[in-house]
């Protein structure tokens, strides 16, 4: 019985060996993401665009010829996992490119391997560290927490907000968004006069922020996500601070409004445009790129697009039209994709560069606020 | 001054509140089992959720949303005793405490599919507009997490003082063999004290929502939180896992008030840990071994 499957599967190998050299070789990119667990959507978006565009691509007859092909294994949030498969994905299956590694945990242990193996890789997770310092092989295309912290304390500097309180939870996302602001706020001129951190299950943190009212701040900045930031919402409000309350891009979406309710109103966050792309002027040039994106996702898939699908088509869209202009040799792509030049992109417009791997700037960003249950676009 | 010390105070109450109705449960199937449950937090997670679904979303008035809310809580409690408890009886403790964990998994897991992975909540019982007291702020609903402790508590203290099932079930905790021999049926004990707990955490799930919020997945920490005050107070003693709810919540509030809120845990479980080395059963843990019973003949 044994010896009938192998035959088989040598036969089935065979043939399809014969008919891949038949046509041009496709060129094969690795797609390591999380399609399992909690997170199983964020990979699941990136996954359904890859397919989506690919086959577009591959319609039209590829690029120079040759077929797009997909290798898509799943990371299950496991840093481990995540090395094992993507050694594999360059050692057994010999892609050319790398777009993947949804979660910045799982993509930090895996940069050495692709360093090593100098596979042009543009990853999916958004993490600062990521590019920074600059690794040869390695680009991204979500906004990472320093541009959203950038934005943020510029839009603070433009009202006049001189002290800041920053309260961030302990964990991966708000020690980022932490050290972002901490290192960056005396650029523009802002004092931090408070600094704690808090847990993401913390149910009630009125202690904490009794501590804020005894200080002199003009606003107050929460870096956290789940559920963390509803909870300070609610305190908030409950302590009757009156200061502004600046909030991490984690809060922007219809879940922690509904949560939240009306102790949600005024709360401002720094995001990108993806969102409230319905309420960007006409003159933008990243509204239509959203727009057609969102609607053909719905066309195909039947629901929504999300912003983790967004980095998804960015990142391909960059390397189909690097390996366009420069075909797949490792040297010859990675320097195209460093070349990019003001992509118009879903995250905003990429401009790559030897000293930048993030591409992207603060303008690709807007503010928005919280007005009775609905996130607004504000200047 | 006085503001931080009456904010941090006021915290402390309606967090220990719910940390104590949590290790109320734990203790109480510990009490007549010898179990840990690990899934008492999810009877919180189902409370607060029904909750949202009954109160929330079909706007039921609260007469007819709660007691519902808790028959099937209790139910579930019933539930898992039968799934959890009875197979895994000819076994031994440890096995029971893992049925416990992958129960409380899977409890989770339905949950999710029933609702969703969101954070929920319903709003408050009287509004969320905070009443200003010695210059800290409170919410209602916060009054009413301590009220309703208060009488839970003082309902449970009545029924084990004075009703026959109550005395029953402090029977089956003392000496499990020697409550059979005198006509008790352990078995329908023990499935009372799950319904019990389950009620319990449903209680909490019920008052605490609408300050904390829940989503599908908080049940564990919940059930973390309540052992470890219920090991603080003493395993077994209701008395102490009242006090042990309330001076874990108090370390907690009080370490974020006066030094800072990540020091919290450390300074818990640091007190924590010191209670257990000098103290091994717990603050209010009975002082001298009781008569064995089966369990622990077969733990040595």
């Amino acid at each position: 019985m044994r010896k009938k499957i192998t035959l088989l599967t040598a036969l089935v190998f065979s043939t399809s060996l014969a008919g891949a050299v038949h046509a041009a070789e496709a060129i094969k990119i690795g797609a390591p993401i999380l399609l399992s667990g909690p997170g199983a959507f964020v990979g699941g978006a990136q996954k359904k665009t890859f397919e989506m565009l690919s086959e577009e691509v591959n319609k039209a007859g590829g690029i120079n010829g040759r077929k797009l092909e997909f290798i898509y294994y799943d990371t299950e949030a496991k840093p481990d996992v995540a090395v094992r498969l993507v050694k594999r994905l360059i050692k057994k299956d010999g892609v050319e490119a790398i777009l993947g590694i949804s979660a910045s945990w799982t993509a930090l242990p895996v940069l050495p391997i692709i360093e090593k193996a100098k596979v042009p890789t543009i990853a999916l997770a958004s993490a600062s560290s990521i590019v920074n310092p600059v690794k040869k092989w390695v680009f991204k295309s979500p906004a990472g927490d320093r541009i959203v912290a950038s934005k943020m304390l510029a839009h603070m500097k433009s009202k006049g907000l001189k002290k800041l309180a920053l309260v961030s939870s302990q964990d991966g996302f708000g020690s980022g968004g932490h050290d972002a602001v901490v290192s960056l706020a005396s650029d523009y001129g802002i004092e931090v006069v408070f600094d704690d951190q808090y847990k993401m299950d913390d149910t009630d943190i009125t202690p904490m922020l009794s501590r804020i009212k005894k200080t002199d701040a003009d606003s107050v900045l929460n870096w956290s996500s789940r559920r963390a930031p509803v909870v300070m919402a609610m305190n908030y409000r409950q302590m009757g601070i009156k200061l502004p309350l600046f909030h991490s891009h984690a809060s922007l979406s219809r879940g922690f409004l509904k949560a939240a309710g009306e102790n949600a109103n005024g709360i401002v966050v720094s995001a990108a445009k993806f969102y409230g792309s319905e309420n960007l002027p006409q003159s933008d040039s990243q509204k239509k790129v959203i727009q057609q994106y969102r609607d053909s996702y719905q066309a195909k898939w039947g629901e929504p697009a999300n912003q983790f699908g967004a980095a998804a088509f960015d990142a391909f869209n960059v390397l189909v039209a690097a390996i366009r202009k420069a075909g797949t040799d490792n040297e010859k792509l990675r320097a195209a994709i460093e070349d990019t030049k003001g992509h118009v992109g879903i995250g905003g417009n990429y401009t790559y560069s030897a000293t930048d791997h993030a591409g992207l700037t603060r303008s690709s960003l807007v503010m928005y606020q919280a007005v009775d249950g609905n996130w607004k676009m504000i200047k | 001054m006085i503001a931080d010390f009456t904010q941090a105070t006021v915290s402390a109450l309606s967090v220990g509140s719910m940390y104590a109705l949590i290790a109320l449960g734990v203790t109480l199937i510990y009490a007549t089992t010898n179990i840990i449950n690990f899934a008492q937090g999810e009877f919180v997670m189902l409370g607060g959720m029904i909750m949202v679904t009954l109160y929330g979303e079909l706007n039921w008035p609260l007469y007819m949303a709660i007691p519902l809310t808790l028959v099937i809580t209790t139910l579930v409690g019933m539930a898992l005793m039968k799934v959890a408890y009875q197979p895994g009886r000819s076994t031994s403790l440890i096995t029971i405490l893992i049925i416990t964990i992958g129960a409380s998994m899977a409890i989770s897991g339905t949950a999710q599919h029933i609702w969703d992975a969101d954070i929920h909540r319903f709003p408050p019982f009287s509004g969320d507009a905070p009443i200003s007291f010695l210059g800290a702020a409170i919410v209602p609903q916060s009054l009413w997490i301590v009220g309703l402790t208060v009488v839970v508590v003082g309902a449970l203290v009545l029924f084990f003082q004075f009703s026959i099932y109550g005395k029953a079930m402090k029977a089956c905790s003392i000496d499990r063999g020697a409550a059979s021999m005198l006509g008790i049926r352990v078995s329908a004990m023990v499935m009372a004290s799950f319904g019990l707990s389950a009620a319990l955490g449903c209680v909490a799930g019920i008052v605490m929502t609408p300050m904390t919020m829940i989503d599908y997945s908080g049940g564990m920490l919940l059930a973390i939180k309540g052992f470890s005050a219920a090991m603080l107070g003493g395993m077994g003693s209701f008395v102490g896992a009242v006090i042990g709810g309330l001076l874990f919540a108090f370390l907690e509030a009080f370490t974020s008030a006066y030094i800072s809120s990540s020091y919290k845990e450390l300074v818990t479980f640091i007190v924590i840990i010191n209670v257990l080395l000098f103290m091994p059963r717990g603050l209010m843990g009975p002082r001298t071994v009781e008569g064995f019973d089966d369990d622990e003949v077969l733990g040595q």
